[in-house]
Order: C-alpha cells, then structure tokens, then sequence
C-alpha cells in the first residue's frame, strides 16, 4: 500500500504566557491510501492539534511531514491552500456550515474549488439529502447538517478525510448514520478517511487506532477484522 | 459565484445598517456629481455668453468724457477697443411704496462691434427716433410685463413713457446688483436696461459725452500693462474707478459662486465618504470577527487568503457601487433643480444643462476607492490567522478595572446593567470612539443648520438693527453743499432729523494690492449712523485717520498703522491716509473716516453727497414722493422697505437649514444604527444570557441604551467646541469683496441640536428593542462561539 502520510518526530508547542505547552510532542506515523484510521484520545491530548498538522491549517513547531512526496512542513501558505483545497476533506464536530447558503450551495462552494470535483448533486444524494437540496442550515437537523459537511467534504473528490468528532455533537443512531456514510465513502473511492475521536467505541471500524494522550501516540493497534458501524456501540 | 450569494444574503440580513452607509455614500457623491454639473454649465455659459457677447476686460467710470476723445484711448498699445456710453440709474414711476430703479444704459445702434452687447431674447430694434426701451429679462418677468406695454421712467424730476420693446440680458449684468450693499439680486425693484444713444443724451441732458468707458485689450495683454496708461489718460475726465473684468462686479459675483461651488464639489463629497468609510469599516471590521469560523472553513476548504479577502471586499466593493451610482445618479438629476435655481441669480441667455454621467463615473470610482480601502482595512487582520486559529473562538477580551470604577460615589450609584454598559464601553474603545465621532459630527453639522437664522441676522438685520439708525437714504447725485442738502430736507414735512455724510469712491493702493471702494466720511457726533467694533461698542471716529472694514483690511493685507495711497476723483493727485483701526462688518467693504479729516484730506468742505433722514412713519410715502421730483436727488432708500425685501428673500432659503439638518440625522442615525447593530451582534450570547437569567427584554435594553447615552452626551460635550470651530472655519472660507459670514451660534442651536441628537438614539433604540425581543435564546446559546 502506498504511503499518504508520513509525519516524523513531528512536535506542536504554543507560548500560553510563560509557559510553553507542548500539544504534540515527537509524534511519528504514517498513513496508507485507502486505510480507515481513527486516532483515539482524551481532551487535551493533542489530537486535535494533529488534525491541523495533517490538514496542512497549521504549521509544525519542529519535525517533518509529508503528503505523499510532499513535505508539509515547509510548505508556503499557498501550496498548503493548494494542499488542502485538492487533497483534504474536512468533516467537523459542530458541522461548520456556511449559515447563509443553502444545502446544495454548501457542497457547491467546495465543488468549484477542486481540479476533480464530484457532481454536487449526486454526493448529495449519496447522503440521502437531494430533497433538501435548497434548505439552509437552520432548517436542518444535526445529523442532516453533518450529511451536508460530509457530501461538501466528499465533493471534493480529495485523497484524504479528516473527520474532527464527527460524530460528536449527535445521538447514536445518527451518528451511527453518519459513520456508515464515512466508511461506505473509504470502501466506494478507496479513499483514506482518518477520524478524530474521544469514543472508544468508534475505535473498533478503524483498520488502525492510533492512541494518543499528552502529545505523543501511546500505541497504534491493528484491527485485523475491523467492524462494521452498525456492529458497535457507544 | 457561491461566494456572491453568501455575500448578498449576509448584507440582506442587515439591510438597515448596510443601507444607512449607502446613503452616506450616496449624499457624498449626489453633491459632488450636482456641483459638478452645475460648475460646468456655469462656467460654459458665462464663457459663451462673454465670447460671442464681447465682454470688456476693464471698466471704467469717469465724471464726463466727450465723446470724440474715446478714441484716444485706443491709441494705447495693447487696446483694442473701446466704447464709451451713458449710464444712469433712473426711478421707475410705479404704484405702490416700492422704490423701482433702472441702470439705464447707452445702446449705439450704428456700432456694429459693441463692447458689452446686448442678448434680446424677444422683442424688436430699437430706433433713433422713438421712445422705445429694452428692459431686463428678470425685470420684465417679475413685474409681469408684455413687449409694447409702456413704462414711466422718472429723469430729473421729469416723467418719459416709454415702450417696451424687448428684454434682454448683457454679460456685463450677469448678476445685477445695485451697489455693493445688496449681495443678492432684486429683480423685481432693480434691473438694466437700454435706450438709444440719440434717446438717452436727450433723456438725461448730456449730448456728446460719456460717463462709462469699456474696454478690451489685444490678445496677450493684461490688465496691469495697460491700467497706468487708461488711469492718466482718464484722469482729466473725472476718474471714479477703473476696474478689470476679474473684479467688475457682476463678474466677481459670478467668480465668487463659482469658488464656492468648486470648494463645496470638493470637500463635502469627501467629508460623506470619510464617514461612510469609516463605518464600512467598522462593519466589515465586525463581520470578519463574527464569521471568524467561516473564514476558518473557507480557508481549510482550501480558500486561499486573496479569495477569501477578496469574498470580503465584494461587500464593500457593492456598497461602494450602489452608493456611487445612486448618488451620481440623484446628483444628475439634482443638478437641474440646481441648475434652475441659479437662473434666479443669474442671467444667462441661456444655462443648458450638461447633462452628462461623467461625474457620475469619476464619482463611482472615487467611492469604490473609498470603499475597497475602508474594506480592505477593516478585513485585513482576520484574514491574517490560520485556519486553524480562525476556527477556534476567539480569546475572550482581557477585563480589567476602568479609571471610571475608581470614582467611587459615580460606580455605587450605577446599577449592574449601568456597569455592565460602562465596562463595555472600556472594553470596545475603538466601537465607542467610532460613535462619539459619529455623534460629535452629526451634533455639530446640526448647530451649524440650526445657526442659520441667527447667523442671517446678525449677517444682516444686525447691519439695520444697529448700524443704520436712519429710516431714509436720500443719494444725491454729486456733491452738494451740505447746508443746501439740510434746508431741502428739513423743508419736508415729517423729517424730524437730517445728518449729511460724504461718499468718496476712491482707489486704495499698498504694494501690490489695489482695490476700488469707498470711504465714508461721517462727523463725530453722528448718531444715525454706528461703526461698531468687535464688542458690539461705538466707535470713537473722532481721531484723524483712516478705518476699514475687517475683509478690505485682509484682502489688501493692511493693519493698523500701515499708510494706504488714496486715489480719489475728488482730488487731482494722490492722497495718504493712515489705517488706525479695523471694523469688522459683514456686508460690503469699505472705509471710514473723520469728516473734518476727509474734508482736510480732499480740500472740500461743507459739502454732502449722502444724507440720513430721521422721518415719522406716515409720511414717509410722502416724503419719498417729494423727493423723486427733487432735481439733485439720486436715489431714495427707504429702511423698512430694504429690510422687508431681504427678510422675504432670505426667508425662502431657510430650507437650506432643515436639509442641513436632514443630513446630520440621516448621518446620526446611520452611525448610531450601526454601532449598537454591531454590539448587539457582538453580544448576543451575553444578552441572551442575561435573559435566560430572567431579565426582562427593557431591562438588557437598559444596559445597550445607557452606553449609547454616555456615548451621546460625550459627543455633546465635545460638540459644543467643535461646532464653534466649525462655524469659524465657514466664516473665514466664505470672506468675500461683497459680504463675510460671522460665526454666530445661533441661541438655541445647541437645545436643538442635542434633542435632535438625542432623538436619533431614541430611534436606533427602537430597533435595538426588536432586535432583542427575535433573539432566539435557545439558539444563540445552543451556537458554538
């Protein structure tokens, strides 16, 4: 399997007054095209600053990161906008939808960024959202808005998913919903997806669990058999 | 293209506040788009006009010139041409208590190339032989006249009916004034007209000789080459003054409005677009913070940072467009009420109106400038962030005590909310800074309308009420012995008191400067006549010496103590005379001086050519009427009735003051509107809180409104200061020849302004209150920051 990802003794600090905090520290991986990786971790473990390093919306204070051939970490500005706008699809906790456009608008606006774009209404009816196409945001439940973030972030056509708690902000059988979409999304594009989480439970759909508490990954642990969504609970 | 929908619905949602900065914008631009356009069709008339109607380039007014010697005047290199004719001001004899004058003029009608000539804009030639009179065009309409009606003209006591035979314009009366007292014309009492030269020798008595000279030069020679040279030529004739075009006073006028209107083309637009800016600014400088976390999408969708500032400027970009366009458009459109109402003051055959979109083009760039600069300033520093930094809220502001929570008596007297607002205040310096500004030039503009009244009167009713104590001005038409004018007056019944006054006109020289004016000779016992000083006091004239008024004084750059070189008619050479003090007044420029210091200076003495009369009110008609059929008399002013005249004309233009005032409420309200907006939106899970808390929709209004109080009565405050300054910046911007503005408030100017003030924070409430009453708790708190 080729290599996606490839982050060496990669290291994120922030000046918080006098005290440095040191929110990912030496922190080595790598991550294969097609893989279902969920990276596990309590509040404040630095996960969250590892989704920005790897969705290239923050540079690493120290170490080396590499997209494909790429290295990330020395990236201008420019080149990790164009990083994220053709490689990275980013599904959020609390959806992040542009309140003043419509469904269809929504999956649009990332459609008109990409070089190799999905038809925007077919990723929408992939999430079973086509007849709610002209709604806004607020006329939209929960689970239904992160359908929409999910059909913007998939529109895109991108190598990589970067779900940050998807599943966060939902009920369970919602969420359950949500993760179908997502792994239905790895096996039908053979696309890497790597979601973000607190839930233990969601560790068990991954092919691989990267564990993470203080900055650094504690274990990564193989799922031989990893399980189907509906076969979990949390 | 998404991007654009975001963008309109974003400013849909906050039509009110992006609305108010439209208007702003647009006032901006409509005034410079209509002050434009009516430059261009002044100056193209006035330039058509004085091309293809021979204008002189100087003028002059001598005591008799034979007609055979004008020729001479051409001999001097550099001349052209010139012509000489007759001129008089003749009563018109009318019914009612009006007095009605004519500037009669000389019409050659052999002379195929004439100076000055004459528009007939309807009507027939005038002949030799027959009584006919063409009249100005403003008179004829005014006083309801139709071509071969006839007209009474009183000459030296002798009535001559004439017929009307046509009206007409001259580019020498563009804007026809009698003297240099009246600054506004009086079409309906004074106007020009013309009589054939064999009619008009005849008419007054004078055959064969000229009392006005014109003018023009060759190409390439100016004034000052040739004005030494016409000077001594004329001097043998009785010099009175000799002016060039640039100064000729309809001329000057003319120039004057011009000045104006360039200047007012030129700052108000930008002083509209400064504060239209600066609320853009603040506007986008706000939804930029409140849509941190879409800025932060947009950038880890893969924005880059020029789309997602340039998706910001599209708001600017938009309000820059439509405010320019509807404001080059109004302005159009304003251009030809404006257009109109400058064809009451001056007469131009005919003032088209350019109606062109030029200005509305250049207006729209100059506006989009603004806007995409104010945009770009109030975007640029979110736009800085990561999209990571972006998407995470932002840190809460650091809270620390104010100096005001210091003064303990003022802090335990506040309530929570009054608290709440007064941290708030602290907090958002830049916000409330913005508001006191706002508010301080929405204030002081208002001071400055309402102080039209007053400044009016003091302009001008302070000049009646104080200054001219007389109740008739009786102008004799040269000198005459001041005994001779006494017994004349004295003699009519009802004149209970006469003081007589010498009018030199003279030609006053320091350095380079050189003006044309006169110097009233008054006796040091006057009493119908006043020359105050600044503290509203009598000025002593008792002392030997020479006092001008305050604009004459900074025109030819004079102070006390300096010696002026005085040309005089009077007198055939030179006199000095020392300036020894200076009188601030507002209408007209001159000098004054001693009587017995005049009369020592000249070598005349005794002798009168004005006189102010004291009479009892019922017989004034029949005084005046006496006086008309008096041989020496030239013209007759009656008080009242110049004071009736501008009290009606001026009363017509007090809209001006209640459009000024329009302005600063719209501008207020706009600023005020926007300022609580953006709070509120800041606030908004701060307010909802508090309602959640239990507090009722009142009581979280209390807490917005009693900071825009404190904001309000600071910029009154403020304002009281800054609406003085203003008004002396006005004051000192239009000093002219003819008239100078004081900077008078008026007295209850700043009663009005602050309930004006304080009535456009009461209506910015009014929508604050709504606004707070639709907040969605549930959702506003549910909404990640």
């Amino acid at each position: 399997m080729q290599t996606v990802l490839t982050a060496n003794k990669l290291s994120k600090h922030y000046q918080m007054g006098e005290i440095t905090v040191k929110a990912l520290n030496d922190v080595s991986f790598e991550i294969y095209e097609g893989e279902f990786v969920v990276v596990l971790g309590p509040s404040g473990s630095g996960k969250s600053t590892m989704l920005n390093m790897i969705g290239g919306m923050d540079k690493a204070s120290e170490g080396e990161i590499y997209y494909r051939n790429e290295p990330l970490h020395e990236a201008t500005e420019r080149r990790l906008t164009w990083y994220r706008r053709n490689a990275i699809g980013f599904v959020f906790q609390f959806y992040n939808l542009i309140p003043n456009l419509n469904t269809l608008e929504n999956v649009m606006l990332s459609t008109e960024l990409s070089d190799h774009p999905l038809d925007a209404k077919t990723v929408l009816d992939e999430v079973d959202l086509l007849d709610r196409a002209d709604h806004f945001p607020s006329q939209l439940s929960g689970g239904q808005q992160q359908r929409v973030a999910i059909a913007r972030a998939i529109a895109k056509n991108p190598d990589i998913l970067l779900c940050d708690e998807p599943t966060g902000a939902l009920d369970f059988t919602t969420g359950l919903s949500v993760l179908k979409l997502l792994k239905k999304f790895n096996k039908t594009y053979r696309k890497t997806v790597i979601i973000i989480t607190h839930n233990a439970g969601i560790g068990k759909i991954g092919d691989r669990v990267f564990y993470i508490k203080d900055g650094r990954i504690e274990r990564i642990q193989v799922n031989e058999k990893p399980l189907e969504p509906e076969e979990v609970s949390w | 293209m998404i991007l654009l929908r975001k963008m309109l619905r974003d400013m849909l949602e906050n039509k009110l506040a992006y609305l108010a900065c439209i208007i702003v914008m647009s006032m901006g631009l409509m005034t410079y788009s209509a002050m434009s356009i009516v430059m261009v069709n002044l100056n193209n008339a006035r330039d058509t006009f004085y091309e293809d109607y021979n204008i002189a380039d100087a003028f002059a007014n001598v005591q008799s010139m034979p007609l055979n010697r004008i020729d001479d005047l051409e001999g001097i290199p550099g001349i052209k041409s010139a012509r000489g004719i007759l001129k008089q001001d003749v009563r018109v004899d009318v019914d009612g208590d009006e007095n009605v004058y004519l500037r009669l003029n000389t019409y050659n009608i052999e002379d195929t190339s004439r100076i000055n000539d004459v528009y007939l804009s309807e009507g027939y030639n005038l002949d030799e032989n027959s009584l006919l009179i063409w009249i100005g065009d403003k008179f004829f309409d005014e006083n309801g006249l139709q071509i071969d009606d006839t007209i009474d003209l009183v000459v030296n006591g002798k009535v001559t009916t004439f017929t009307i035979a046509g009206r007409v314009l001259s580019p020498e009366y563009v804007y026809v004034t009698r003297n240099s007292y009246d600054f506004m014309p009086s079409p309906k009492t004074f106007d020009i007209a013309y009589v054939s030269k064999p009619v008009m020798e005849k008419l007054v008595g004078r055959s064969n000789e000229v009392n006005y000279i014109n003018l023009t030069f060759e190409d390439g020679t100016v004034y000052d080459d040739v004005k030494e040279q016409i000077k001594s030529n004329l001097k043998a004739y009785g010099l009175i003054s000799l002016t060039d075009l640039e100064h000729q006073s309809s001329n000057a006028f003319l120039k004057e409005e011009l000045k104006g209107l360039e200047s007012m083309a030129k700052s108000m637009p930008f002083l509209f677009l400064g504060i239209s800016s600066f609320i853009l600014y603040i506007m986008l400088k706000r939804l930029t913070e409140t849509q941190r976390g879409q800025i932060g999408i947009l950038k880890a969708l893969g924005y880059h940072n020029y789309e997602v500032q340039a998706h910001y400027l599209s708001y600017a970009l938009v309000i820059g467009i439509i405010g320019g366009i509807a404001g080059g458009i109004l302005g159009t459109q304003l251009s030809v009420f404006y257009t109109e109402t400058y064809k009451e003051f001056f007469s131009f055959p005919d003032i088209e109106n350019a109606f062109t979109y030029k200005f509305t083009f250049y207006g729209l760039m100059i506006s989009v400038a603004f806007s995409l600069f104010a945009g770009y300033q109030g975007t640029k520093k979110i736009l800085r962030l990561t999209p990571s930094m972006a998407m995470s809220p932002k840190a809460p502001k650091v809270a620390k005590r104010s100096v005001l929570e210091n003064i303990k008596p003022f802090w335990s007297s506040l309530t929570m909310q009054g608290k709440m607002a007064v941290r708030n205040l602290v907090r958002s310096k830049g916000r409330s800074i913005f508001t006191v500004l706002g508010l301080l030039f929405a204030f002081s503009i208002m001071v400055v309308a309402w102080s039209y009244d007053t400044l009016i009167d003091t302009m001008i009713f302070d000049q009646f009420d104080k200054v001219q104590l007389y109740d008739m001005k009786v102008t004799f038409k040269g000198l005459i012995p001041a005994k001779e004018a006494q017994s004349l007056l004295y003699d009519l019944d009802g004149v209970s008191y006469v003081e007589t006054i010498v009018e030199v006109p003279v030609q006053i020289k320091k350095g380079t400067y050189e003006k044309n004016t006169i110097i009233m000779g008054l006796s040091d016992d006057i009493e119908l006549y006043r020359v105050l000083d600044a503290d509203q006091r009598t000025v002593d004239l008792s002392e030997n010496g020479l006092y001008l008024s305050e604009n004459l004084a900074v025109q030819m750059d004079v102070g006390v103590g300096d010696i002026l070189r005085v040309e005089t008619p009077f007198v055939d050479d030179y006199i000095t005379m020392e300036v020894i003090g200076i009188i601030p007044q507002y209408i007209g420029s001159n000098g004054y001086a001693n009587m017995q210091y005049l009369e020592a200076k000249t070598g005349y003495e005794n002798v009168a050519t004005t006189a102010y009369l004291k009479v009892s009110p019922e017989k004034s008609d029949a005084i005046r009427h006496e006086l008309e059929d008096a041989e020496n008399v030239g013209t007759i002013e009656v008080e009242a009735q110049t004071l009736k005249k501008y009290r009606d004309l001026l009363d017509s233009y007090g809209y001006m003051s209640y459009i000024m005032a329009m302005i600063s409420i719209v501008v207020g309200f706009a600023i005020v509107y926007n300022s609580s907006v953006i709070s509120l939106s800041e606030r908004q899970r701060e307010l909802a809180s508090l309602r959640v808390l239990g507090m009722s929709v009142d009581e979280v209004l209390q807490i917005v409104s009693f900071e825009q109080w404190i904001l309000g009565f600071v910029a009154m405050i403020l304002g009281i200061p800054t609406a003085i300054l203003m008004m002396q910046g006005m004051s000192s911007a239009y000093q002219t020849d003819i008239y100078a503005m004081p900077s008078s408030i008026g007295d209850f100017a700043f009663v009005l302004s602050v309930f004006g003030t304080a009535l456009f924070i009461w209506l910015s409430q009014l929508n604050v209150k709504r606004k707070i009453k639709r907040l969605d708790i549930v959702e506003v708190l549910k909404e990640r920051e």
